[in-house]
């Protein structure tokens, strides 16, 4: 039953785990004796350890027969009417994903071990990313939402600590903690109705676990003997879960956090809200596509929200100026359009573009954090001008990542291929719901314009970051201002010239530099695709007709948006043209498309509304009968105390009494 | 039936001789070693007793059990025994450095051997309990089981209260002891046969109790003396005398092991040969439930002294233990699971109280402003005494809450709502009581304030965990949280 | 009314005062040759009750040998040294007395209360006089004990009580039995034990 690879499953996120519960206890003490590398080290040998074992997975999970691995360690609650059992799965995708989380798992840890050398809390800053790991494993690779929901929560609860990491040295200015306690009180929202999702779901069928769910959809009988009079619960536990989801992978309504996670490390961002996490509402609704298949307005939905999240994360992206805003914007559209693929029914065209994401969007978030560590801690793109001459291997990254982020170069850009294959899906696909329908054509050509525009953010921040530097003499100043606030450590910085600071993020970056062109290669390959995408879907022809337009449409903005914004003068005199379109700050961009405004009416005021009325009847009326009962408990304790009174015979009596009373009750039943 | 020493008779009562031949070795080890007597009684009864939870766990036992004579082995008996083997081996742990000077404020104990020869005495009398099918070696069994610990509850020979303690609880033993034998001569009387099977029949025969007269006199009374041993109002009151009284480690072995046993012999009678359909003792049951809760909750929310304050709590535990005893027809095997698991649980959390409780008491008088500060001098027993109090009350991830959710369901199948109310209520009001302690125990010292205790009296230094001190901590906080989170533990105490 | 029956009688009631005159009396001494005196009736019960074996053991082993070492055992440590006083308890130190009656009172009254219930049980049940031959016999006894378990299951108890009684011996030897070493340590006050004094 459990082979040997099966037990590979179960080392996978345990060995993150341990290392994770090795970290958190004895991090601070290795600390103290300056064994800094042990500490990354052990964290990176942990996550190197998952994927040297999650490549053992490929003969079977992935190029297997359809077949998928499993081990089966038992029940882990188990009821007469439910039952969750501990049981690990990798299928195809399964596979996938925990190639996915392991490599840039693998990958970042050592990545900041070379970004984090100097932090002194990095004892916790490993063991929350071991742990992260760990959870994100036994996300994928859970059989049943209940031990799906585990890693969830896990997950959630790793981002939170990893975003609030910087919770007393840099955070007063930059609102550390509130930033945390927002990505963590949204994802609640999320976890609440993931969790209500999950009870419909069991109320409706009966059984959590996927592979039952899977098996029992694609019966003959199919949904309706499944559904069985309980449509509407299906129907309800499609949405709820499709609300986790969203929380979760940062779509509108429920992206607010996202850039706010942003305040993180950035080798956190790199991972968890880029790489991985965010995907995990994704990968709930491909592990549930059967369901969603069936309900069409769920769908409907997720194309709706979908497009909103794609119009906002583009258009905000263009306006920020921290690196990593600009990043965590284009990540929004991106996760957008993952779940437009989604929504057009093509999980295959989701995958695809989940996988090279990821890559472009790790490389530039790693290329980024070397920029911002070289040149400490700054993240203000217009006051970096030029930092990337002075160093040669996060610029190339950098060049390779924006080129792979606005598809320009097929077979080169990670991001080519897989945009390319979700526009097909959305182009052949109908969306109906709610009495709605359009028509793909017409959502194709609205998300090809918008995607588009990440050519223009992409490179309007290469064009700051690789152009002309504005002032010298005022970057020199801000950086030692810097300096001096985040502490005595780092002597070893020239101030006035940044240069490649660490070994590990130069090989870090060189190694994701040629695995993200090499994964463009990869996907434009059919053979290759029918492989990455496990099997999702079949391999469609390429219709290079309908690229050309994007094709061209990119390359010329790129071109356009670098030549600007690389120069000085080109930039101020294009800004100021634009200025006047701002609204004078109260414009949609400024206001983050009032998304804020929404939450804050929404969801704060009933809130607050709702606590002052509890508080009012709490004081007045609970707190009373509470010190009512306070009285009576005493009295009674009082009284029995004067029963207590030492003496044998007394307790003696008091039973013979008992079994009296007893006697007769039971008598006097009788009669 | 098999013969004796045929494979399956020796697998089945293997551990049961060997215990019986460690106590007889552990009585005498003091001859062999003349220095370390202490610890090396106590070396050799934790070997001993590892061994035959080995043997327990190890031994193969055919699906339908064996019997000889009024003796016999079941799988469910087998888990009783590992439950009653595994609260000596903790007492025996937890005793150890009572035998060391100063290092509780009662004095050291002495006679290692009669007092480790005794408590494996009381445990082979708790095997033989519940091994028992007729009446005459389930009283005798009872005898066992208790005769020891009143010797052990009066072996603190200058402490004064632990002579009054014991000569109480010997008293009172005494009369629970009548109580039984004159219940189970009225229930010879009404059966004609000692046997369990003989009992069964006739009792299952009678249209109701009242019916028989005798029947009933006898199930009432043998009911009073084991409620004598569970500590069920209103049998309860030795029970804060004696839990003051006796050596620390007995009062945990007490709370712990003695009403393991006092379950399971309750479990033996009334959820076997006198589990009538037609006779309602569920009602009996309920009123002692609730009276026990009552008396338990008053009783513990306004006592200073840890050792009465526990023994209210296991008052008020027992309550909740009760209701799996008002269920009715059907529901025997949902309510050994629960009685079983909820013990486990319950031992577990004692005793990582105990922990706490026995170092606090090193220092200063085992009362609960004793414990304030214990935050700031041990931050892990302050951990490990928070973890054991919410598993305690029953708060949802740790086991304490499924522990009570089982015990529930059971009351629920008989549809005893009140009664579930009234637990619920319980548990609520269980809150109070127990966040007391730790509410001082996380309180910062102010010694201006130290109203309980006088300034002096609460040492502030910090409290240092020997290694192995450090281990038995970390391992009582991973069982709280793993039996709670991994309820599969279930299935397997129902598979036995 | 049988003579069995008057004889029952007198020896139940004989049994009820001596045992009440056991508990009453002052001085111990008296008190172990008055329970030695109520064995005689309980004796009595047994050979009505046609268990001559278990008769004969009662007067033999506890009346004459146990209770002899009862008597030597308290003569030894000579507890009384003025009549009418109890050992270890000091003059002044009288529980109250109101409470104690009160207890009294409301036991008696459950002792008559329990007589209805019994009375009922008595009379549904009709007594069989044993036919079996050597019924309580000797050769019986040892039947139960010792002979194999298929036939009877009292082979098992029987080695438990042996059991029960060296624990017994244990733990009587070490009741309260004074330390060898003297150790540090303070005794807590034996009258703090009751409940309100903390």
């Amino acid at each position: 039953m459990n082979s040997g690879l099966s037990w590979t499953l179960l080392a996978l996120p345990v060995v993150p785990a341990a290392s994770a519960l090795v970290l958190a206890l004895c991090g601070g003490a290795l600390l103290k004796k300056n064994l800094y590398n042990v500490v990354g080290g052990l964290a990176t040998l942990a996550a190197g350890i998952s994927f040297v074992l999650a490549l053992f997975l490929i003969p079977a999970g992935l190029l297997g027969t359809g077949t998928s691995v499993t081990l089966d360690l038992g029940s882990w609650i188990a009821t007469e009417s439910f039952y969750a059992g501990l049981k690990l799965n990798a299928d195809s995708v399964g596979t996938l994903m925990v190639l996915l989380v392991t490599f840039f798992g693998f990958l970042i840890t050592g990545y900041s071990v070379g970004y984090m050398r100097n932090d002194r809390e990095q004892g916790r800053f490993f063991a929350s990313l071991n742990l992260f790991v760990a959870s994100m494993l036994v996300l994928v690779l859970a059989d049943n939402l209940v031990l799906i929901f585990l890693g969830w929560e896990g997950v959630g609860l790793c981002s939170y600590l990893l975003i609030g990491h910087y919770w007393n040295e840099r955070g007063k200015d930059q609102d550390v903690p509130l930033a945390a306690f927002r990505a963590f009180f949204v994802n609640r929202i999320g976890d609440l109705l993931f969790l209500l999702g999950v009870f419909f779901l069991f109320a409706a069928f009966g059984t959590i676990s996927l592979s039952e769910l899977s098996a029992r959809a694609a019966s003959p009988h199919g949904f309706g003997v499944m559904f069985a009079g309980r449509e509407w619960m299906a129907v309800l536990a499609a949405f709820l879960l499709l609300g986790g989801a969203f929380a979760k992978s940062a779509q509108a309504p429920l992206h607010v956090w996202l850039a706010d996670a942003m305040a993180g490390p950035t080798p956190v961002s790199a991972l968890i809200h880029a790489a991985t996490m965010v995907t995990a509402g994704i990968y709930l609704v491909m592990r549930l596509d059967w369901l969603f298949l069936a309900v069409p307005q769920a769908r409907f939905l997720i194309a709706v929200c979908a497009l909103v999240t794609l119009v906002v994360g583009a258009f905000m992206a263009l306006t920020q100026n921290d690196i990593k805003k600009i990043l965590a914007y284009s990540t929004l559209s991106n996760l957008a359009l993952m779940f437009l693929a989604l929504a057009a029914g093509s999980s295959r065209a989701a995958m695809l573009h989940l996988f090279g994401h990821a890559f472009f969007k790790a490389l530039l978030f790693l290329s980024a954090g070397s920029v911002i560590f070289s040149a400490h801690h700054e993240q203000d793109a217009r006051k970096l001008g030029g930092v990337l001459k002075s160093l040669p291997v996060t610029r190339a990254a950098f060049w390779i990542g924006c080129i792979g982020g606005a598809g320009l170069i097929p077979y080169l850009s990670a991001g080519f291929f897989t945009k390319e294959a979700v526009l097909e899906s959305v182009r052949e696909a109908t969306f109906n719901g709610f009495g709605l329908g359009v028509s793909g054509h017409v959502l194709y050509w609205i998300v090809l314009g918008v995607e588009s525009l990440s050519a223009l953010y992409l490179f309007r921040l290469l064009g700051y970051l690789n152009g002309e530097s504005r002032e010298k003499t005022a970057q020199v100043t801000d950086h030692s201002a810097h300096h001096g606030a985040h502490g005595a450590h780092d002597h070893a910085h020239d101030h006035h010239a940044p240069h490649e600071s660490s070994p590990a993020i130069r090989l870090v970056l060189i190694v994701l530099s040629v695995a993200a062109p090499l994964f463009a290669w990869l996907s434009g390959t059919p053979k290759l695709t029918a492989w990455v995408t496990g099997g999702l879907g079949e391999w469609e022809p390429m219709q290079w007709a309908h690229v050309a337009p994007f094709l061209v449409l990119n390359i010329v903005l790129a071109g356009v948006t670098y030549v600007v914004f690389s120069a000085v003068s080109r930039r101020e005199a294009v800004l100021s043209a634009l200025g006047s379109l701002r609204w004078g700050g109260r414009g949609p961009l400024d206001r983050k498309f009032w998304f804020d405004d929404l939450y804050a009416a929404v969801i704060v005021l009933p809130l607050k509304v709702i606590a002052w009325v509890l508080r009012l009847v709490v004081e007045n009326v609970f707190i009373g009968l509470l010190h009512l009962a306070g009285l009576i408990g005493r009295g009674a304790s009082r009284l029995l105390r004067r029963q207590q009174t030492g003496y044998a015979h007394h307790y003696a009596a008091a039973i013979l009494l008992f079994l009296t009373a007893a006697a007769w009750i039971l008598l006097w039943r009788r009669g | 039936m098999s013969t004796p020493f045929s494979t399956p008779f020796l697998s089945a009562f293997l551990p049961d001789l060997a215990l019986l031949v460690l106590a007889l070795v552990v009585l005498t080890t003091e001859i062999v070693f003349r220095k370390h007597q202490a610890r090396w009684t106590a070396r050799v009864a934790v070997a001993g007793l590892a061994a035959v939870l080995i043997l327990l766990a190890a031994l193969p036992l055919p699906s339908g059990g064996v019997a000889y004579a009024g003796y016999q082995v079941t799988r469910s008996v087998v888990v009783w025994k590992q439950l009653f083997a595994l609260a000596t081996l903790a007492t025996i742990l937890l005793s150890r450095s009572y035998f060391r000077n100063g290092h509780s404020l009662r004095g050291a104990l002495a006679n290692p051997g009669a007092f480790y020869g005794l408590l494996l005495f009381s445990t082979t009398g708790m095997f033989a309990l519940v091994s028992a099918r007729d009446l005459l070696t389930f009283y005798i069994g009872l005898e066992l089981a208790t005769l020891p610990l009143y010797a052990l509850t009066a072996l603190q020979p200058r402490n004064a209260g632990s002579i009054e303690a014991g000569s109480k609880y010997m008293l009172m033993g005494a009369f629970a002891s009548a109580l039984s034998l004159f219940g189970i001569s009225f229930l010879y009387g009404a059966a004609g046969s000692l046997g369990f099977d003989a009992l069964a029949k006739v009792a299952s025969a009678q249209p109701s109790l009242s019916a028989q007269p005798f029947l009933l006199a006898g199930v009432l009374m043998l009911l009073g003396s084991l409620g004598f041993k569970l500590a069920m109002v209103p049998f309860q009151m030795w029970a804060p005398d004696v839990y003051e009284g006796a050596p620390t480690a007995v009062t945990a072995f007490l709370s712990t092991g003695s009403k393991a046993a006092a379950v399971a012999a309750t479990t033996t009678l009334f959820l076997g040969p006198l589990n009538l359909p037609r006779i309602d003792l569920g009602a009996i049951f309920a009123l002692a439930a609730v009276l026990s809760l009552l008396a338990g909750t008053l009783g513990a929310m306004r006592q200073s002294n840890l050792r009465r304050f526990i023994a209210y709590s296991s008052i008020a535990q027992a309550g909740y233990m009760l209701m799996a005893f008002t269920g009715g027809e059907g529901s025997e095997a949902a309510a050994r699971i629960a009685l079983q698991y909820n013990l486990l649980v319950y031992g577990t959390a004692s005793f990582a109280l105990f922990f706490v409780v026995s170092l606090v008491g090193r220092s200063a008088p085992e009362t609960i402003p004793s414990l304030r500060g214990l935050s700031a001098r041990s931050p892990a027993l302050a951990a490990l005494l928070a973890l054991s109090l919410f598993s305690l009350i029953g708060i949802p991830p740790l086991a304490g809450f499924l522990g009570k959710f089982l015990l529930f369901a059971v009351a629920a199948r008989n549809g005893h709502y009140t009664l579930i109310f009234i637990g619920a209520l319980a548990v609520a009001l269980s809150f109070y009581y127990y966040m007391r302690l730790l509410k001082e125990a996380y309180q910062p010292v102010q010694t201006a304030e130290n109203r309980g205790a006088p300034a002096s009296a609460v040492p502030l230094s910090p409290i240092r965990l020997s290694l192995a001190g450090k281990c038995a901590a970390a391992l009582l906080a991973i069982l709280l949280v793993v039996l709670g989170t991994c309820p599969g533990m279930l299935n397997f105490i129902a598979s036995r | 009314m049988t003579v069995p029956d008057i004889l029952f009688a007198i020896s139940a009631v004989a049994v009820a005062l001596l045992s009440l005159c056991v508990v009453l009396a002052r001085n111990p001494v008296r008190s172990t040759l008055l329970l030695i005196l109520s064995f005689l009736p309980i004796s009595l019960v047994y050979v009505l009750m046609q268990a001559s074996f278990v008769a004969i053991l009662q007067v033999m082993v506890y009346a004459g040998a146990i209770m002899m070492l009862f008597t030597f055992v308290i003569m030894m440590i000579n507890p009384a040294p003025h009549a009418g006083e109890i050992p270890g308890e000091e003059p002044g130190a009288e529980p109250s007395r109101k409470s104690d009656v009160l207890w009294f009172a409301l036991l008696a009254l459950l002792g008559l209360v329990l007589i209805v219930p019994v009375r009922y049980a008595a009379v549904r049940m009709v007594a069989q006089p044993v036919t079996k031959p050597d019924f309580g016999g000797v050769q019986s006894m040892a039947q139960l004990i010792f002979t194999h378990p298929d036939h009877n299951p009292l082979t098992v108890s029987f080695e438990l009580i042996s059991i029960l009684i060296l624990v017994g011996v244990i733990a009587a030897v070490n009741f309260g039995r004074r330390q060898a070493h003297p150790t540090s340590g303070s005794a807590t006050q034996a009258n703090q034990l009751k409940d309100g004094n903390p």
